[in-house]
């Protein structure tokens, strides 16, 4: 466990952190503390704001002519569709309050549709936690990037790691959704060996994300697997791998 | 009436969903800034337009992690020049070259007052803490390397950054 830093400490990093100068084990503290200090969030920011003005003060020129067109051609399938599915659970929300003003329901079927919308909040505010955290992650220099594909699927993921961290972020895409009593595995391979990556399940869209804490220093594997597991996951694999990538 | 052209977070979220239209979109919006970093960081065109990609590619796969805290401009031009650095980075070890250029890139002509702001910020800056930001900002590199390129102790290298950065900050604020 890091030692927490006082604001001072922080504030003193946050010029190096926003030019992400600091080495990963550097950089962990400071986010750390900024997770839980919005006057350290708010120095980031104007640090933040003025690297990215002076990213823009650069003589300005347009792309060629082409590129958006081998652009579109390099995207990943599935091709280029709109899927509008947005707003599911604002709805929910929604249908939570006017359950909570409508006296015709009753005031005990209220009381429950308020216990599930304070669930889920909780869920989605965790998940928000880790996409930020991923996010962070992204942003580090040196964050490779390796494909994750099926044999045959359309299912596919890709694994962000840094080869000096043991932290990692795995996302993936149309893996489908599995029964509660079963839950996706990440394998990390070395010297033949596996260890556990972290357990993970995906939305309704097959759509996943996982911050990965592995045992070693990613530069150590040399591959990376996902099978299906039995929920809490397994000592080892116990299905067919259904994604995989050399690191 | 004309139609409200869709904000960042609109799009970004509608990227997450996979949809190409929305893609494109935020690329007609920022794809020349982020090419222009990318050529100013590499001095190459075509790897410029490579990097651009590269760019747009990752946003097509991880739109679903953006959060919206700062403008997505500053996320894209923070991709941007982490690739570029990424790509620096390799070259150097490659070819043990030395940075390329010696002054920060920025538009001579100026013409767009945000540009002429910035500009006349980093000319007020010492030479010393010009040079420094030049190597960590657009060239990638490390303190331990701009120490060693600079032949000065890295503790120098460290403040001349930070009081660049803060002396930037408190002029474009």
């Amino acid at each position: 466990m890091e030692p927490s830093l006082s604001c001072e400490q922080c504030e003193d990093l946050l010029a190096d952190y926003a030019l992400q100068a600091l080495t990963p084990q550097e950089a962990e503290p400071v986010a750390v503390h900024l997770a839980t200090c919005p006057r350290c969030q708010a120095s980031l920011a104007a640090y933040e704001d003025t690297l990215t003005r002076l990213a823009q003060a650069v003589p300005q020129y347009s792309p060629p002519p082409a590129l958006w067109r081998r652009l579109r051609r390099r995207l990943p399938a599935p091709p280029l569709v709109s899927r509008p599915r947005r707003g599911r659970r604002a709805l929910a929300v929604a249908a939570g309050v006017v359950l909570l003003l409508g006296a015709a329901w009753g005031a005990w079927q209220a009381q429950r549709e308020v216990v599930r919308l304070r669930q889920q909040w909780q869920v989605l505010r965790s998940e928000l936690e880790v996409q930020r955290r991923a996010l962070a992650f992204l942003t580090l220099p040196e964050v490779r990037q390796v494909s994750l594909r099926s044999d045959g699927g359309r299912a596919r993921g890709v694994l962000l790691w840094h080869p000096e961290a043991t932290q990692a972020v795995l996302i993936v895409q149309d893996l489908p959704p599995l029964a509660p009593d079963r839950v996706y595995q990440l394998w990390l391979l070395w010297d033949g060996k596996r260890d556990n990556g972290g357990i993970f399940r995906v939305d309704a869209r097959g759509f996943g994300l996982l911050e990965v804490h592995a045992p070693k220093p990613l530069a150590a594997y040399q591959a990376a697997g996902i099978t299906a597991e039995p929920a809490g996951g397994s000592p080892g694999p116990t299905s067919p791998r259904l994604l995989g990538g050399r690191l | 009436m004309a139609e409200m052209a869709p904000p960042d977070a609109a799009l970004l979220a509608r990227i997450a969903q996979r949809d190409g239209q929305a893609l494109e979109l935020l690329y007609h919006r920022y794809g020349r800034q982020v090419f222009s970093l990318a050529r100013a960081m590499l001095g190459d065109q075509a790897q410029a337009a490579e990097l651009t990609q590269e760019v747009f590619l990752l946003v097509w796969c991880s739109a679903g992690t953006y959060r919206p805290t700062g403008s997505a401009l500053a996320w894209l031009l923070r991709l941007t020049r982490n690739r570029a650095i990424d790509l620096l980075r390799r070259r150097r070890r490659q070819r043990r070259g030395q940075p390329r250029g010696n002054e920060l890139p920025l538009a001579a002509g100026a013409d767009a007052a945000e540009q002429r702001a910035v500009r006349d910020a980093v000319a007020a800056l010492p030479p010393e803490q010009r040079q420094a930001l030049w190597l960590a900002f657009f060239q990638g590199m490390s303190h331990q390397e701009i120490a060693a390129y600079l032949q000065i102790p890295l503790g120098t290298v460290k403040a001349r950054i930070r009081r660049a950065l803060q002396a930037l900050r408190q002029r474009l604020q």
